[in-house]
């Protein structure tokens, strides 16, 4: 058992569409749980859902949402939430999560997931609505770190004390994502390893593990390309403190061959070894 | 407004194009002022036009990319997103297309559009298990007049209106089957999936073959439709 009583998956992978046929046709892959990105599948019917079916027959699946807007002003999304909670009734998933964000305003939605205003404002009312979620769901949310390109002036706490009290106050648990971390932690100019270690480690159930594209004075979160060398070596430092968690490759755009993504599931899977055999010394 | 729900409206307003600029905004410490207001500015752009390609590969290679994104841009500025999942973004093109000048000067270009959004709609609609012709083999003579069929979810009918042409979609297992219907068997299929008894299908046939020829192009259309897996009970 993990933190709060979920299961240590292991190592993971985002499941995307082009890799069903490798992962249900070939020989089982080294993967030890698939992350599915929720709103693909909260459709009535028909192939994502039956394929997601098959692998969840086979694997422990979560389920990682991006619309939820958890730190949206307007009335939580019902319908949302009802198909939301359908897909969990149908897949079973070891936990769920969605991102610290808003994504949208007055009836709109931008499909991108927005930083917030770090106030004492936004922090009760975001507490509010986890809180609303989850007695809704009857479990507990993950909640992701955003990466971002533009903070508020208006924010008078930081982004990890914003997430470490939301944690506590919501009794919610948080899903780490090193390379959104590395990201904003360039963009913005804050201590990565500070941010992470400002978390209640306690609650971090889940780690990301992702690609950017470095533009020189800033950095883009395109989830297009391998992870880089600096994130690998975050996200080793970060389990080398606070442990080994459920960690996943997340590749979102630019699939490569399904092969390439598990070489990169295996250098995490290295790197949890080391920091194991340190922590055991 | 609160505080903060006047924040995020501000935020929206400029990503959708109602605001030239934001400020009270502070960009990545390196990068120009700005960067950080238009890196979401043209992520939203790219994120819906790409989705749009992915609803609509066809019409994208008919037009081309460049034509395309003309349509893309002209489309996001007219339907902005209203629900919180983007598989339902591009629902309304085909009718955009009808309406939106130049493009309504080209009614094929709605018409692909329609096609292809109905080509989605019946590859993630709900599943039901379908009935075959064997399902008929019990059915008193007497009982046929009032038979009368549920389609399965995936069903989808669509009328191109440039070469006026009538086609169905629907799923067979996981696969979407395609199909161009003669306008007879369109007409019939359309009243019996509103509900009409067989016996009103086969007045909407007369109609169009012939009271003679009717009842045998009933049932030959019938065991089309069972047979392809368009009926999931009688």
């Amino acid at each position: 058992m993990n933190v709060f009583g979920l299961p240590d998956l292991g190592f993971g992978l985002g499941l995307r569409p082009q890799h069903y046929a490798e992962i249900l046709d070939g020989p089982s892959p080294v993967v030890d749980w698939f992350e599915a990105i929720s709103e693909n599948y909260m459709v009535p019917g028909g192939r994502p859902l039956a394929m997601l079916e098959r692998v969840r027959e086979r694997w422990p699946v979560v389920l990682h949402g991006v619309g939820l807007s958890i730190g949206g002003t307007e009335a939580l999304d019902r319908d949302y939430l009802r198909d939301l909670e359908r897909l969990i009734r149908r897949i079973r998933p070891a936990w769920i999560s969605d991102h610290l964000c808003f994504t949208g305003a007055a009836g709109l939605n931008t499909h991108d997931l927005l930083p917030l205003p770090y106030t004492e404002e936004a922090l009760r009312h975001v507490i509010r609505r986890v809180r609303e979620v989850q007695d809704l769901l009857g479990r507990r949310l993950l909640i992701e770190n955003p990466s971002s390109y533009l903070t508020w002036d208006a924010s008078s706490m930081s982004e990890a004390t914003f997430l470490a009290e939301l944690a506590r106050e919501a009794d919610c648990l948080l899903l780490l994502d090193v390379n959104n971390v590395h990201v904003s932690a360039f963009n913005h100019g804050f201590d990565a390893d500070a941010y992470i270690a400002a978390l209640p480690a306690g609650r971090i159930a889940q780690i990301h593990v992702a690609g950017h594209d470095h533009l020189g004075t800033h950095i883009i979160d395109t989830h297009d390309q391998a992870v880089a060398d600096p994130v690998f070596a975050l996200y080793a430092r970060t389990i080398g403190k606070i442990g080994t968690r459920p960690s996943m490759i997340e590749r979102d755009d630019r699939i490569p061959p399904l092969g390439e993504l598990i070489d990169e599931l295996d250098r995490l899977r290295a790197l949890a070894d080391e920091a194991g055999g340190e922590r055991a010394a | 407004m609160s505080a903060l729900g006047e924040l995020e409206r501000r935020l929206v307003d400029g990503i959708i194009g109602r605001a030239a600029a934001l400020d009270g905004v502070t960009d990545p410490v390196q990068a120009a002022a700005g960067t950080g207001f238009r890196i979401y500015v043209e992520a939203y752009r790219l994120r819906l036009l790409e989705a749009l390609g992915h609803d609509y590969p066809k019409l994208l290679a008919r037009v081309g990319a460049d034509e395309f994104a003309r349509i893309g841009r002209a489309y996001i500025a007219a339907h902005p997103s209203r629900q919180a999942n983007l598989r339902w973004f591009g629902r309304a093109l085909g009718d955009f297309l009808g309406h939106a000048s130049p493009w309504r000067d080209d009614p094929v270009l709605a018409d692909v559009a329609h096609l292809e959004w109905a080509e989605n709609e019946a590859f993630d609609a709900a599943d039901a298990p379908v009935i075959g012709p064997e399902a008929l083999a019990a059915l008193a003579p007497e009982a046929w007049p009032g038979l009368v069929l549920s389609f399965h979810p995936s069903l989808r009918r669509v009328d191109a209106k440039a070469e006026t042409a009538a086609w169905s979609f629907w799923r067979q297992g996981l696969d979407v089957m395609t199909r161009r219907l003669d306008l007879d068997e369109a007409a019939a299929l359309d009243a019996a999936r509103q509900g009409a008894p067989f016996e009103a299908v086969c007045r909407v046939l007369a109609s169009q073959v012939g009271h003679d020829a009717a009842p045998a192009r009933a049932a030959g259309l019938l065991r089309v439709w069972l047979e392809a897996g368009l009926v999931v009970g009688v």
